[in-house]
């Protein structure tokens, strides 16, 4: 047993640490202020490389594996939020969709300039009527000639405004559902028939771009049906276990701040003639934080490892999500209390976090569906079959 | 045009520990990293390998982990690596060493190396190699251009810039936070161990003998160390003159001069 990163992953590691406090965390204020990411940040962080981490240098990537890729989302969910949602919607899934199941000439023509951050990736499953319950997609695709025509929308898509291409989930056979009736597509932005709908106003990552896109007759070639017709909703399950596991390392990294935060707030800090962090009350809080945090940081490198090693590592790809998410937005509470009325201070560091960390316990996949998931599996293997 | 740029790993101080009362270093918990100044060193000469045609071979000398260093370099854009494998040294034998692989290398244009080095401060690498080399030296340079077979290069003084200009070959030291080094992209950190070479030398491949160099090591003497006394965080005034002049006032009557 081996827990010492690679030399090539510890210099990665160092790279995009020094990149996000000095690129990123200077603009996270004016990022949460102005609602977006700005462009010129966008293209630094594509030259540097970031959008294609876990990608094959062969389609632009930097050949980093998922280990790299985790590294990266947790030292990028140090410093913003926002930016972790990017990255984790665009590579996680939106890119990771077609880099697991494209065709060569799919990842000649989408991936490679995904993975060198020319454009955005999205991935859109979620819909008002299905959510975790992703089965009951209604956004249909019928075919017409050489194209099929979609109908429908999708709602809450992380980057759904800002994306070039997006990985998209139709039905394609109502009557096969989940098994065999959905198909996923590769939409370009420029399709007739698709376009933006209303923008979403959220509670956190307010620079992470969230939105509905709308499907009205919209022309999608058959070229770009991603992987095997019928076998879409395969296909977005493996992405979100890419996507769950880099969301758990975003998770990792968020809670990693907010215990510095405490730790020098603490230490600073008087009351009753001495740092509070000579308080056991606080002390507490801290003890915890850390313990969580060194756990979910075992678990997230041993499920890159697993993942970069070919082994079957989805349920703890749940597991890290579930307990990523749950383990950030305790430390960002547990951050907020220590800071007092600092901490509730709006564009605080800490109470920006506390807002941050909430949608990690909903998006790819709630975290009760989490725990569905992860039980089912669990009793899967005793012979028993759960229902939902 | 050929450049040879030194590098050499230290520990980083942010992670070295200062003992205030025996002023000496503790090392336990330190990482290592390039020598910053050999890294503002590293930046100049990929700079002007942007503007020109040049090639850009990253030189260092030390034990056989010091090649982390180099692949750090090849990272940033270093179209070679070398590392002269072997046990540190004092500051003119480190020279020797350099001068040695310098001749193995062929020959070059400019030599660029770090002013000083972190840690305890030590500057004379780079001067004393320049002799070795017998080519002229431009010390603390902060920018650093060539044309016709000159480098022209601005040169910090303790009050202000001199530019100097020095016939090719030459060998300059940089000082550090000349500039800001670039990061190496994702893609080529991981090419840079997967992918490069770093071609690795002994002292014995460069003529010299390891006893022999171990024999006349140790001959500077360390007369004192001490922590270099904290000095008064300066204050930039900023704002039109009139407010600028009304503030410094102020400050200048509350010290009650």
């Amino acid at each position: 047993m081996d827990f010492e990163l690679s030399k090539e992953h510890q210099l990665l590691q160092r790279a995009v640490r020094e990149f996000a406090e000095a690129e990123i965390a200077p603009l996270s204020a004016q990022i949460e202020e102005k609602k977006e990411i700005p462009r010129n940040l966008i293209e630094k962080m594509a030259e540097f490389g970031l959008f294609g981490v876990p990608f094959a240098r062969e389609y632009g990537g930097a050949g980093a594996g998922e280990m790299g890729y985790c590294l990266m989302m947790e030292e990028i969910g140090k410093v913003s939020s926002s930016v972790a949602a990017l990255l984790g919607a665009h590579i996680g899934i939106g890119s990771m969709a077609i880099y697991l199941d494209g065709t060569e000439e799919q990842k000649r023509k989408y991936l490679v300039p995904l993975a060198r951050g020319e454009k955005i990736a999205a991935f859109a499953l979620t819909e008002s009527g299905a959510g975790s319950d992703a089965a009951s997609i209604q956004l249909s695709a019928v075919r017409d000639g050489n194209h099929y025509v979609l109908n429908g929308s999708k709602i809450w898509i992380t980057n759904g405004p800002i994306a070039d291409v997006i990985g998209l989930f139709a039905v394609t056979d109502k009557a096969l559902g989940a098994r065999g009736g959905v198909t996923a597509f590769i939409v370009e932005k420029g399709f007739s028939g698709f376009s933006i709908g209303t923008i979403d106003e959220k509670m956190g990552i307010q620079g992470s771009s969230t939105g509905e896109l709308v499907f009205e007759d919209c022309r999608v070639p058959v070229d770009n049906v991603l992987g095997q017709f019928g076998a879409g909703f395969i296909t977005a399950m493996k992405a979100l276990d890419i996507g769950r596991m880099g969301l758990g390392a975003a998770s990792l990294g968020g809670a990693e701040a907010a215990l510095q935060k405490s730790l020098e707030y603490a230490k600073y800090r008087e009351q009753f003639g001495r740092p509070i962090a000579h308080k056991q009350a606080i002390q507490f809080m801290i003890a915890d934080m850390a313990t969580e945090i060194e756990a979910l940081r075992s678990l997230v490198y041993r499920t890159a490892w697993m993942a970069d090693t070919g082994q079957e590592f989805r349920r703890l790809a749940d597991i890290c999500k579930l307990f990523g998410s749950e383990v950030a937005s305790r430390a960002a509470d547990r951050a907020v209390q220590i800071h007092g009325g600092m901490g509730y201070m709006r564009d605080y560091f800490v109470e920006r976090m506390y807002r941050d960390a909430r949608i990690g316990e909903i998006f790819e996949g709630t975290n009760e569906i989490q725990r569905i998931v992860i039980a089912t599996d669990l009793f899967r293997e005793l012979g028993v079959r759960i229902r939902p | 045009m050929k450049i040879i740029a030194i590098l050499r790993e230290r520990f980083d101080p942010k992670t070295v520990r200062v003992s205030r009362t025996r002023g000496t270093l503790d090392t336990r918990r330190a990482r290592k990293f390039i020598n910053p100044s050999d890294k503002n060193g590293l930046e100049e000469a990929l700079r002007l390998k942007g503007s020109q045609k040049a090639k850009v071979v990253a030189l260092s000398f030390g034990p056989p982990e010091s090649e982390d260093v180099l692949r750090e370099a090849l990272a940033m854009g270093a179209d070679e690596a070398v590392l002269i494998s072997g046990e540190s040294l004092d500051e003119s034998l480190e020279a020797l060493v350099l001068s040695q692989a310098m001749g193995k290398l062929g020959k070059f244009d400019l030599v660029i190396i770090g002013h000083q080095v972190a840690g305890y401060g030590a500057s004379q690498v780079g001067p004393r190699l320049a002799e070795l080399l017998g080519v002229p030296q431009i010390t603390r340079v902060q920018e650093v251009e060539t044309a016709d077979g000159k480098a022209k290069a601005k040169s910090r003084r303790s009050e202000g810039y001199a530019l100097l200009e020095a016939p090719l070959p030459a060998l300059l030291t940089v000082d550090g936070g000349a500039n800001k080094p670039r990061y190496p992209t994702l893609p080529a950190i991981i090419s840079a161990y997967q992918e490069r070479e770093v071609t690795t030398w002994t002292v014995v491949d460069l003529g010299l003998d390891q006893a022999t160099l171990s024999e006349r090591d140790g001959k500077t003497e360390v007369r004192e160390t001490y922590a270099a006394e904290e000095r008064e965080k300066g204050e930039r005034i900023t704002g039109d003159a009139v407010q600028a002049v009304r503030i410094l006032l102020g400050r200048l009557r509350g010290r009650g001069l």
